[in-house]
């Protein structure tokens, strides 16, 4: 079974609203060949913030307490680009305290399967039909990491979405130098976890 | 490290799920269905204000001062407890407020879809009339246009027998000269 990253982002959630504090100037050029598209206020350090390059497919955002850094997978895999920028993105909050991050993956799969093939389910035709669409979620723990498993089908492809939280308090400067690192582990039982779920090996 | 061991215990203030890829466009409209909401929690907060200052116009300012001073005078826990009461209430307020949103949000939304549904059946049925009367109209071209062919078709017999009838009336008075002469 075949599956491709659509794409990933890490979420960040601030002990308080973070966006005053953040160094939007450091953001706004992150790409040298795209100049982003910037819905960000200063005036109104609650409202909701966005910095979106839309060719390259990686947005920053922040809602409420939330600092979101997101970008599409490309080939299938996280962008080379990806760790050294979303570093950068970190950088420009530096002082911000965080009480949790997370990353999310998302993937899709070629062969369109449905969630209760995945899990053989089977039930008598005659007693209740299944409904497409379903939606699936499992939790696991490993060390210091919450791994939450959404999958769903129906949407052209099958789909997992995989979260994985970190439940820690501190500041974005530490987190900064870390993340790379995070990311690569993160990742990595994030594949290991597919593979013992599902049974698949990429 | 992980104060909380499940899903439905980090749901909330500190979850970091985030159920479905956004695309930028997404996003942007997260963005605007905010603004919209912070426009209107300002005009409540403008509305309370307003409360708040014709309170105090009636009570002399001492309705909100004695229940403060109350409060605060007793010990910090009672004031924490009425602080963290207040914000409760206030994000109570802003859940509900955000909820009754969507809730308008939905009905203008079902409203549009039975409207235009509405519209669409009145169409297929205006549709469904102009053909009817396409058809009506056709029919009755056609009946003219046969009965003008039968017209004309007369006409050409007609027209026949009356010029032979002309050349035979032509030639019997012919005849009858060319008789008064020979005689």
């Amino acid at each position: 079974m075949n599956y491709k990253l659509d794409g990933l982002n890490l979420v960040v959630v601030f002990s308080d609203t973070g966006k005053h504090a953040i160094e939007i100037n450091e953001l706004t050029n992150l790409f040298t060949k795209e100049a982003p598209a910037i819905f960000w206020d200063n005036q109104i350090p609650t409202s909701p913030g966005i910095i979106s390059y839309q060719i390259s497919g990686f947005d920053i955002s922040i809602f409420e307490n939330r600092y979101q850094i997101q970008s599409k997978a490309i080939d299938g895999d996280i962008p080379s680009y990806f760790q050294k920028t979303l570093k950068k993105a970190l950088l420009a909050a530096k002082t911000r305290y965080a009480i949790a991050y997370g990353f999310n993956f998302y993937f899709s799969y070629k062969e369109s399967r449905e969630v209760k093939d995945i899990f053989n389910i089977t039930i008598r035709p005659t007693s209740f039909s299944y409904q497409p669409a379903t939606f699936l979620k499992l939790t696991f723990k490993k060390e210091d990491a919450l791994f939450i498993i959404e999958v769903s089908d129906g949407k052209p492809a099958l789909g997992v979405h995989i979260n994985i939280h970190h439940d820690e308090n501190l500041v974005l400067e530490v987190l900064a130098e870390k993340i790379e690192e995070k990311l690569s582990n993160d990742f990595e039982a994030t594949k290991q976890l597919l593979s013992e779920v599902f049974g698949i090996a990429k | 490290m992980l104060s909380k061991g499940t899903y439905e215990e980090i749901e909330g203030f500190k979850s970091t799920n985030v159920g479905e890829l956004q695309t930028g466009h997404d996003l942007k409209k997260r963005y605007e269905e905010n603004k919209v909401l912070e426009e209107i929690i300002k005009k409540i907060e403008k509305r309370y204000l307003k409360i708040e200052q014709e309170y105090k116009k009636v009570f002399g300012g001492k309705f909100f001062e004695e229940t403060y001073q109350q409060l605060s005078s007793s010990k910090e826990v009672i004031n924490m407890d009425w602080q963290e009461k207040y914000l409760d209430k206030l994000d109570q307020n802003i859940t509900e407020m955000k909820q009754s949103l969507r809730d308008t949000e939905n009905r203008i939304a079902q409203m549009i879809n039975q409207t235009l549904s509405e519209i669409r059946d009145r169409d297929n049925q205006r549709h469904q009339e102009f053909l009817h009367i396409n058809q009506k109209v056709d029919y009755f071209t056609n009946s003219v246009d046969k009965k003008i062919d039968e017209i004309r078709k007369e006409i050409k017999e007609d027209r026949k027998w009356i010029i032979g009838i002309a050349v035979t009336t032509i030639l019997g008075v012919a005849a009858m000269v060319i008789t008064v002469l020979l005689k």
